[in-house]
């Protein structure tokens, strides 16, 4: 009996506790006529080249609309159905794909991760075998933050596995369940358990138990499928516009539970009204609905943000209190390409807007969860407000000026270390204004003018969000780097290689010789040597076969392979592995680049004795690849 | 001299017990002499002569070859006159996280390079390796000694390093002294791999860095080609730069603290050792008072009579000195193995001859000459008188103490009388314990002091604070202003102290490896969280700054001066107002107020709070909450949490004082049982003559026990204060030259006041055991003698 009464207890506390989040409070009919009006004038007032945005209300998409183009290169209309690349939201679905497995009974959410995952540990073991499966998707197992899983473009199925075998290496920033730590490595943690659970790629499972029951067939976290959908480039932030990047983001698998997946704003809305009824796009029941509130229960408190105000995290969610009612809303930073989405259970309503371009400077323009907030209320014929908004003036304003005659120092170009060829260049403008391109292989990634704070720092300031550089000058006042997003760029100095009129050609491969080295085309192959070390560039027919290339390079048979790792040089991403070989009379190594043509795969191989092949590739390899043009 | 001779020997037979007491003195004199001139010696540089056996550069630049053209600049260097050698071009790499090893995290982070077979320069000195490996093969690191060694890090074991996709395992399969990277004080630490491996195990991307060495043709041409080498290629060199001035110190401070401290100790031991001889001597002519008259009668000279005293300690030194040069050689073996084997520089030809010579030569000199001074009474012993009387006449002296003691039990005040009755003794032993007193009051304190340098981290540079909190996490953050507000609000903190770090080249003055130095600054008074200076005041206004002492030294500054700084990209002379000592950075930096940052950088705000609870506040509870509210966007770390992470330093350094306290303690030991001895053979007649009055067996041990007690009193009223005086002179002068020009020193009254019922019973433990002997005087025959 006292049993019974606290369970009541319990039902009635948790009724009176979750009341603004699930009772339907009757309102009038959305106004979408009205929503229409307000997001054109929003969107002709900002500088988004194009925006999709969908709102759903009682289990029905009421509006579904794209705005401005795909890219403002080739200006076509971006609808409804345009795949965008929503980051982080990315996290919901992977939630909800887990919460599916624990609706089926096959996963249990207050479990080790070790119970799913036996191989999972960082270098704290004991403190990595207390995570469990919740701690993942509420941001609060400990993990470090790191980011790996964005910028590691492999393309391979097991790439979450390399990535999970490389967390061993690291501790854990905080004791799990101890606090809030956004991690990307995380969630693909978790999407590694929907997989295994599932016996499929994650990118498989998220559309076998997500996407397809939901109908979002303009979704994929597939690569080549996001090709063929038509997914988007996205745009960096310019001066005065966005500028197109250079190629998709779908270059790679990626690690697509916890950052990437492309989604059209129609297909969000189908997400949304699947979360919001609890039902797929069949009608059929796709999750209890006890497991959506649990997605949307305070599971760990956020750090506060001036901007959004207090918010929990959720799984796989963001859950708090705007303009008075309760809502779970996601963001996502897909680079080049952004998101957001906003639910209020109690109104059965939700709004996704997703943007192609990077985040904008929210000073001038209203950032993505200002639009999907003030949306609802347009739609709902409330007051609109603040949310998103800064809420203080941009401190970095300044009213220092740097003398015009200093002005010169900084002009010039300045070039990134590594091989993914990062170059800054400073201009003066007639007014005597200095501007700013970064290009990252090839592409535009960033203009502006610079907002200098003092002779060692300034601000990129364009549309997008301003980027700060850090100069360094010496005490003569001459300016020798600049440090910019993380990378120190140094002015251009006078590089290893001849100049361009001795480049080599051979059959649409090219490059110039280091200093001392010599070419020896022969036939369709690029050769170049400086005693027994030597270069060879070409194109082998059929899928990758690094032993092969080693032969043809002058090479012997493949004892071991190093690890394989990727390297973007110039604009082309290269796999790189590098192999110990012997022949009758030498001991030799060989680093081996290769990327795939079509029906060939192109090869590049530095051939040394084998104790030499770091330093010839530093010394000259480097250089020499830097040059390298293929076709 | 053959009746000088026997006549010492017959006495030496006669006295076996006293013998053995000081044979024992003497042995425990000769070991620490021994030892500590071998340290001394051993230690005299030997950084600097394992860098010159090991031709180990001065100059190493580990550098970026993205930003710097490596093949030029080898060229440049080479063509400069005041450069003897360039190492070919190593490539390295530095890991990012911390080492793994049986899957425990190790907080080292590591510089693998390629293996090269150096001749010239830079050689490495294989300590231990598998098999007879040349060189590390494919999959296999070698690590520095001193590593291996400190993190139990066998052959064959597995370590694996952070590196981007997995980790990379390898096998150790041997160990090197590399002089630069043995020590836990420089990071990375250098470990060496396989020549052309870093290709095969790294992305391309993290192949840039490489290492060159630099040898010069003097050593003070190590700055002139830094210098010179910036200014060629184009300012600042982009990656790190050590020079041997740079690891010298990151060894020499251990070196310096241990030395001194050995020192120290030797010659206390053979104080120690000389006061015995010298009491025991007096003691002896005092005992011996009507057989030297009757020498005198049968013609022997002063001389002679002071020869066969001067024999009859000289014989035991000589007993004493093999077994102690064999206990010494071994002790400063074992000693060698600690200090200098943990420091990775191994097979160091340990000195042999300058410690022999030393501790024979000054043990017999010093015994010879003691014993020598004190016998001169012997020769002045007048014949008729010493065979008349058996002892010289009653002195006129009394018992000053007497109206102090009369109050005593019997047996307390007869020993304590006993000592009036050769004060020259009595001294001698009160000194012997007061040596005692000072090592282990020493030994106390500095090991309280590093075992809790969280309490006292002002003076060494950092705030008192028993919370710390980093503002600024991957993706969240919180608003300096908004943290400082709460934190003002908030009614359990008692002070906060809001600061940031900043650069900046202060002119005529390097920093640890570059022109730029790290400083601080502050939003607040420093005052409030124990900071103080050394001169003048903190600064206060933009144009005001102060300046750690190494760099007010190096850069020649006084206060009142402008100190031209380079910061943030302009030239500004503040005046400078004050001089404050840090144990950071080898004592350098510098401090400003807010206001002379906002003026260069109006958006700079401080993002480091340094917090000091109120009484009662639990800060492990503080750091607990803020991690659940604030999550990444904070990194809270507790004041007590330092004292954890250098438990590995304090644990050596605790375990060698610990160590020079058993070695002083032993000779104070042998000191108080000699001195028990003589006061027995000096006083029998008078303990015969208490025993025929019926006093029993166990009060006269009684009296000589409280005999030792009463000079271990004295010793240590005597001392105790004047130890605690000593204490922190000497550490300011050893620590001057990393910046503690008042060493951070922790008192610990409790440790320091168990001292005394310790070394009080300790006094009573020696003295007890050879105060049996009371029971076998006969009363009879004493009084007839």
């Amino acid at each position: 009996m006292v049993a019974w009464m606290k369970m009541t207890l319990l039902l009635v506390t948790w009724t009176l506790l979750w009341s603004p989040l699930r009772a339907a409070t009757p309102a009038a009919a959305p106004d979408v006529a009205a929503l229409d009006r307000w997001f054109q004038e929003q969107f002709d007032a900002a500088a988004y080249p194009g925006l999709g945005v969908v709102m759903v209300h009682e289990g029905r998409t009421l509006y579904a609309r794209g705005f401005g183009v795909t890219s403002v290169d080739a200006p076509t209309p971006l609808d409804a159905d345009t795949p965008v690349g929503i980051g982080s939201l990315t996290k919901s679905l992977t939630a909800l794909c887990l919460m599916r497995l624990v609706d089926q009974g096959r996963l249990d959410l207050d479990r080790p991760v070790t119970d799913y995952l036996a191989d999972f540990h960082t270098a704290d073991q004991v403190q990595s075998d207390r995570i469990t499966v919740r701690m993942l998707l509420s941001n609060s197992s400990g993990l470090p933050s790191m980011d790996r899983g964005i910028f590691t473009v492999e393309r391979d199925g097991d790439a979450d596995l390399r990535l999970i075998e490389s967390l061993a290496g690291n501790v854990l920033n905080r004791p799990p369940g101890s606090g809030f730590e956004y991690s990307n490595e995380g969630f693909v943690v978790a999407g590694r358990i929907a997989a295994e659970l599932h016996g499929k790629p994650f990118s498989e499972t998220l559309h076998d138990l997500v996407l397809q029951p939901l109908g979002m067939a303009h979704s994929s976290a597939d690569p080549d499928q996001v090709v063929r959908l038509g997914g988007l480039h996205g745009h960096y932030t310019g001066a005065t516009s966005g500028l197109p990047a250079g190629r998709p983001l779908a270059l790679g698998r990626y690690n697509a539970a916890g950052s990437v997946l492309q989604c059209s704003a129609a297909d969000l809305g189908r997400y949304l009204n699947a979360l919001l009824t609890g039902r797929d796009a069949a009608g059929q029941p796709l999750l209890a609905r006890e497991l959506i509130d649990d997605m949307w229960r305070d599971h760990v408190l956020m750090p506060e943000s001036e901007r959004l105000g207090k918010f929990h995290y959720g799984l796989g969610w963001m859950v708090g209190e705007v303009d008075g009612r309760r809502v779970a809303a996601h963001g996502g930073h897909a680079i080049t390409m952004t998101s957001f989405a906003m639910l209020v259970p109690a109104q059965e309503a939700g709004l996704a807007i997703t943007a192609n371009i990077e985040t904008l400077d929210s000073h001038r323009f209203p950032d993505l969860p200002t639009l999907a907030n003030n949306g609802l209320h347009v739609a709902f014929g409330e007051p609109l407000s603040d949310f998103g908004k800064p809420k203080r003036p941009d401190v970095s304003r300044n009213d220092f000026t740097l003398p015009s005659e200093e002005a010169i120092a900084y002009v010039g170009r300045y070039q990134g270390s590594g091989l993914a060829t990062t170059w800054l260049e400073v201009a003066q403008r007639a007014d005597g204004e200095l501007t700013v391109a970064v290009t990252r292989d090839g592409t535009l990634v960033k203009r502006g003018v610079l907002d200098f704070m003092n002779p060692a720092r300034a601000y990129v300031r364009g549309i997008g969000t301003a980027m700060p550089v850090f100069w360094r000058r010496d005490a003569a006042g001459k300016v020798h780097s600049v440090r910019y997003a993380g990378l120190q760029l140094l002015r251009e100095r006078e590089a290893r290689v001849s100049g361009d009129e001795t480049r080599v050609d051979v059959a649409g491969f090219s490059m110039v010789p280091a200093v001392g080295w010599e070419a020896t085309a022969t036939g369709q192959n690029l050769i170049v040597s400086r005693g027994s070390a030597h270069v060879w560039a070409g194109a082998l027919t059929g899928s990758v076969d690094v032993a092969q290339a080693v032969i043809a390079a002058g090479g012997g048979g493949v004892l071991h392979e190093g690890p394989t790792s990727q390297v973007t040089v110039g604009q082309r991403l290269w796999q790189k592995v590098a192999v110990r070989s012997t022949d009758e009379n030498s001991n030799r190594c060989s680093l081996v680049l290769w990327r795939p043509l079509v029906g060939q795969t192109a090869y590049w191989v530095l051939s040394t004795e084998v104790d030499q092949l770091t330093q010839v590739f530093q010394q000259d390899g480097r250089a020499m690849l830097k040059t390298l043009v293929t076709p | 001299m053959r009746a000088v001779f026997f006549a010492a020997v017959t006495d030496l037979r006669r006295r076996r017990g006293q013998t053995v007491a000081l044979m024992t003195a003497l042995l425990l004199s000769t070991l620490a002499l021994y030892t500590a001139v071998a340290l001394l010696l051993g230690l005299n540089e030997p950084f600097d002569a394992a860098c010159r056996r090991l031709k180990t550069s001065p100059l190493q630049l580990f550098l970026d070859g993205d930003a710097h053209d490596l093949v030029a600049m080898r060229a440049w260097l080479l063509r400069h006159d005041a450069v003897g050698g360039v190492t070919p071009i190593v490539p390295i790499y530095r890991t990012s996280g911390d080492l793994l090893h049986n899957d425990q995290s190790l907080k080292r982070s590591l510089m693998l390079a390629e293996w090269q077979d150096f001749q010239d320069q830079d050689r490495l000195q294989v300590v231990s390796r598998q098999g007879d490996l040349a060189r590390p093969g494919a999959g296999e690191v070698w690590l520095p000694q001193q590593m291996a060694a400190a993190h139990a890090i066998a052959l064959g074991d597995v370590v694996a390093l952070p590196m981007n996709g997995a980790p990379q395992r390898l096998t150790v399969t041997g160990t090197v002294v590399d002089p630069f990277f043995s020590t836990d004080n420089i990071s990375p630490t250098r470990v060496w791999v396989a020549p052309g491996s870093l290709a095969m195990m790294l992305p391309l991307d993290d192949l840039n860095e490489s290492f060159l060495g630099v040898a010069v043709t003097s050593p003070d041409a190590v700055t002139t080609v830094r210098a010179e080498l910036e200014q060629a290629f184009g300012g600042a060199l982009s990656g790190m730069v050590i020079t041997q001035e740079l690891a010298r110190m990151a060894h020499g401070v251990f070196f310096r603290v241990m030395a001194t401290a050995l020192a120290m100790a030797a010659l206390l031991a053979l104080f120690v050792s000389l006061l015995i001889v010298a009491g025991a001597v007096g003691s002896a002519v005092f005992a011996d008072y009507r057989q030297i008259g009757t020498f005198k009668a049968l013609g022997y000279t002063p001389t002679m009579v002071t020869r066969i005293y001067m024999l009859r300690f000289v014989l035991p030194a000589f007993l004493a000195l093999p077994p102690g040069l064999l206990l010494g050689a071994w002790a400063s073996a074992a000693l060698f193995d600690h200090l200098v084997g943990s420091l990775g520089v191994v097979d160091v030809a340990q000195p042999v001859a300058i410690p022999l010579v030393t501790a024979i030569g000054g043990v017999l000199l010093a015994v010879a000459a003691t014993a020598g001074w004190s016998a001169r009474r012997a020769g002045r012993v007048p014949a008729v008188t010493a065979i008349r009387l058996g002892a010289p006449a009653p002195r006129g002296g009394r018992f000053l103490a007497a109206p102090l003691v009369t109050g005593l039990p019997v047996t307390a005040f007869l020993g304590a009388r006993s000592l009036s009755l050769n004060p020259v003794r009595a001294c001698f032993a009160v000194a012997g314990i007061g040596v005692a007193v000072l090592v282990l009051v020493f030994s106390v304190n500095i090991s309280a002091t590093f075992a809790r340098l969280s309490e006292n981290r002002a003076l060494w540079g950092m705030p008192a604070a028993d919370l710390s909190v980093g503002l600024g996490g991957a993706r969240f953050t919180v608003r300096p202003e908004v943290f400082a507000t709460r934190l003002a609000a908030d009614p359990r903190f008692s002070a906060v102290l809001a600061s940031g770090s900043v650069r900046a080249e202060i002119q005529g003055v390097d920093g640890i490896s570059g022109r730029s130095t790290f400083g601080r600054v502050f939003a607040g008074d420093p005052q409030a969280l124990g900071l103080g200076m050394i001169e003048g005041r903190h600064p206060r206004a933009a144009d005001e700054v102060v300046l750690a002492v190494n760099s007010a030294k190096k850069g020649g500054y006084a206060l009142g001066d402008a100190v031209p700084l380079f910061i943030e990209g302009q030239h500004v002379q503040p005046t400078l107002v004050g001089i404050y000592q840090t144990g950071q950075n080898f004592g350098l930096g510098f401090r400003l107020d807010e206001s002379a940052m906002e003026a260069l950088l109006p958006i700079w705000r401080p993002r480091t709070f340094d917090i000091v609870t109120a009484p009662g506040v639990d800060s492990a509870a503080v750091k607990d909450e803020w991690t659940a509210f604030y999550g990444e966007a904070v990194t809270v770390s507790r004041g007590v949490e330092l004292t954890e992470e250098l438990a590995g330093l304090t644990g050596g350094i605790r375990a060698t004082l610990v160590l020079l306290s058993l070695l002083l303690l032993a000779i104070c030991a042998a000191s108080i049982v000699n001195d028990t001895l003589l006061c027995l053979r000096e006083q029998q007649q008078t303990l015969g003559i208490l025993k025929a009055a019926g006093m029993a067996p166990v009060q006269l041990r009684q009296v000589l026990v409280w005999r030792a007690l009463v000079v271990a009193v004295m010793g240590l009223v005597g001392v105790l204060p004047a130890a605690l005086i000593l204490l922190p002179l000497l550490l300011n002068n050893v620590a001057a030259g990393i910046g503690l020009v008042t060493f951070p020193l922790v008192f610990d009254p409790w440790g320091t006041a168990a001292l005394v019922p310790l070394l009080l019973l300790f006094a009573c433990a020696c003295a007890w055991l050879p105060a049996r002997a009371v029971s076998q005087l006969d009363p009879r025959r004493l009084m007839i003698a």
